[in-house]
């Protein structure tokens, strides 16, 4: 069994046992501490792949607009550290699927990666991040004061370039892009 | 009821959203992809013919690709690289005045004698009738003397030498590139060392006046220099021993010095010779016609260039095109005992190529970063007096007040009469095509 299908199927379980979860939990009562105003997440994502996991630490900071909607500008990093540490500030917004204490939402993530050079290898001459883009999907849990916690599923993608000097007159340019699983779990305030 | 229809709506939603995600996952794999770029150099060939028959006096041209700089009793002569030799009249600094070019294939290195000019062309010595600047003429060519640096080409390649094909006048740049899934391991370039392989850089030094002769004022890159009665020019490996007391220079030996030598000066009765590696101290007085060497001074593996002035060397380490991974400094070393050179002291730089020094008065070509001019009086405590930025240098050299300066830019001259207020006398700029 390859990584990339152990991934599906650990994904599958879990998205399918947190739907059903949450379809049965939705029936819970109404939630009415989501009204308007500002929102943070602030969470941990586990951003797995075929070589290495790698922790995502980020903080969405935005307002909700409606109790089943919010946006926010997020900023996070992901310690790759191949040779780079990516740093993803992004659009983020936050879609929960029915207005209920428990209840499966859906989030999206979009913007460019920040990159921080981590390696003393002197060769390097420049690096640059590239694009970032993390859909996933969860429940959500609500208690009073709209504290909750979140936990999601998802897609990470990210991207970032390195330049590095070889002997003479070379150059290499490495294009690095990680399209990764990943698990998460945010608190909300 | 229309709550429960908002639960299933949301159910099956959710459910959707899933199964996307789960249809991405199939792209679930990190990609590395790797695009390496370098330059290989392409030989330029001329039939044999053309290659002897083009060797003449032109009407001046425009500065193109500027190389090392020669001053003779006021006339600024300017290596084309790989065309030939830019006279310039330049008995006013404030007013340099074009006055003819000498068309020179596969020319680099230059220097002059009592009226006499001697340039290489691929493997030959030529020699000029200078006496009169403005119409110097060929007299002389001996075929076949720089065998080993002649056919090489001044960066990475792939390309053989055909000597069918004719002789080797230039090398063209072409930049390459190969895209790897992963990282290109096995790229033509791979490996490709750097050292090894002659500069087109120039640097200074100061030539004396001797023999009952005069010389001129060359750079400390420069591969020719003239002290006394011989010429002395240094290949790849070998150091020449050419004696003029003819008109037609004799050669009179030809010494194995070391590997990838690229510079030699001369001061007093000695040469000082640079290398990627070692300096090396050859003693001239025992017999120039068989300079015998006196010790061999190590540092880090860089392109070097040396003056010398009392009893200091000033050695300049640079990381480059051609000596990569190597440091960028300024080394001092204490050569009153020739026998026993040693550093005693270096200073940081940041691309250091030619210098020239004149009573205490030390000037650093910074290639792409400029220019400092140092007071080195006490060269155990050199002081930075000026950085110039915004030109391009490589080769200096100062001589009676006035500063050359030689770079990818043109030929700017300055008046250093008084270090703290430099002033720019004039500005020869290149074009290009």
């Amino acid at each position: 069994m390859t990584d990339s299908t152990l991934f599906k199927q650990i994904l599958l379980s879990l998205i399918t046992a947190l739907f059903i979860f949450s379809d049965l939990a939705a029936q819970d009562v109404v939630n009415g501490n989501n009204s308007p105003g500002y929102s943070n997440r602030t969470g941990i994502d586990m951003v797995a792949g075929s070589n290495f996991t790698t922790p995502r630490f980020y903080m969405v900071n935005g307002y909700r607009f409606h109790p089943q909607f919010a946006t926010g500008i997020g900023v996070g990093i992901t310690p790759y550290n191949n040779p780079l540490i990516l740093m993803p500030l992004y659009f983020d917004a936050q879609i929960a699927l029915i207005d209920r204490r428990v209840r499966p939402v859906i989030q999206i993530s979009a913007g460019r990666n920040i990159s921080i050079n981590t390696s003393d290898d002197p060769s390097i001459s420049g690096h640059r991040g590239g694009r970032f883009f993390s859909p996933a999907a969860g429940i959500e849990f609500t208690g009073e004061n709209r504290a909750g916690v979140t936990v999601t599923a998802g897609y990470s993608f990210d991207s970032a370039q390195y330049r590095r000097s070889g002997f003479g007159p070379q150059t290499f340019e490495t294009d690095l892009t990680y399209r990764r699983v990943v698990f998460g779990v945010a608190l909300l305030f | 009821m229309t709550g429960q229809s908002n639960l299933t709506t949301g159910w099956i939603v959710t459910v959707i959203v899933a199964l996307i995600a789960i249809f991405t996952l199939k792209a679930c794999e990190d990609s590395r992809t790797q695009t390496v770029t370098w330059i290989e150099y392409e030989p330029v060939y001329m039939s044999a013919e053309e290659f002897r028959n083009s060797v003449g006096t032109e009407t001046s041209k425009d500065l193109k690709r500027p190389g090392k700089i020669y001053f003779y009793e006021g006339y600024l002569l300017v290596n084309e690289l790989n065309k030939g030799i830019h006279v310039i009249d330049n008995s006013n600094p404030e007013n340099p005045i074009p006055v003819t070019f000498i068309n020179i294939p596969a020319s680099k290195d230059m220097a002059v004698r009592n009226g006499m000019l001697y340039a290489d062309s691929h493997k030959d010595l030529l020699v000029f009738d200078f006496s009169n600047p403005e119409n110097p003429h060929l007299l002389h060519r001996l075929e076949d003397i720089f065998s080993v640096t002649a056919n090489m080409a001044p960066g990475f390649t792939t390309q053989q030498v055909n000597s069918e094909q004719g002789i080797v006048v230039d090398w063209e740049p072409k930049i390459r590139e190969e895209v790897c899934e992963g990282d290109c391991h096995t790229h033509p370039a791979a490996g490709f060392p750097g050292f090894g392989f002659r500069t087109a850089d120039a640097a200074t030094f100061m030539s004396s006046e001797s023999g009952g002769g005069t010389t001129g004022t060359g750079g400390s890159m420069a591969r020719f220099t003239i002290t006394g009665e011989h010429l002395y020019a240094v290949d790849h490996y070998d150091l020449f021993t050419f004696s003029l007391t003819s008109e037609k220079p004799v050669l009179e030996e030809r010494k194995q010095v070391g590997w990838a030598i690229e510079t030699i000066f001369p001061y007093r009765e000695n040469l000082f010779i640079g290398s990627a590696s070692p300096m090396y101290i050859y003693d001239l007085k025992s017999n120039p016609s068989s300079p015998t060497q006196l010790s061999v001074y190590w540092h880090a593996n860089a392109c070097d260039p040396v003056v010398v002035e009392g009893d200091f060397a000033f050695v300049t380490l640079r990381d480059g095109e051609l000596c990569p991974r190597g440091v960028n400094r300024l080394e001092v070393i204490d050569v009153a005992d020739l026998n026993h050179p040693e550093k005693v002291k270096f200073y940081e730089m940041i691309n250091p190529h030619g210098l020239g020094i004149n009573n205490g008065k030390l000037f650093v070509s910074e290639g792409k970063h400029g220019l400092k001019v140092m007071d080195a009086s006490d060269p155990k405590n050199i002081r930075l007096l000026k950085h110039i930025t915004g030109i391009e240098t490589y080769d200096v050299i100062p001589f009676n007040d006035v500063l050359m300066v030689t770079g990818a830019d043109g030929i700017v001259q300055y008046d250093y009469s008084d270090l703290n207020d430099l002033k720019e006398l004039s500005y020869i700029p290149v074009y290009r095509d």
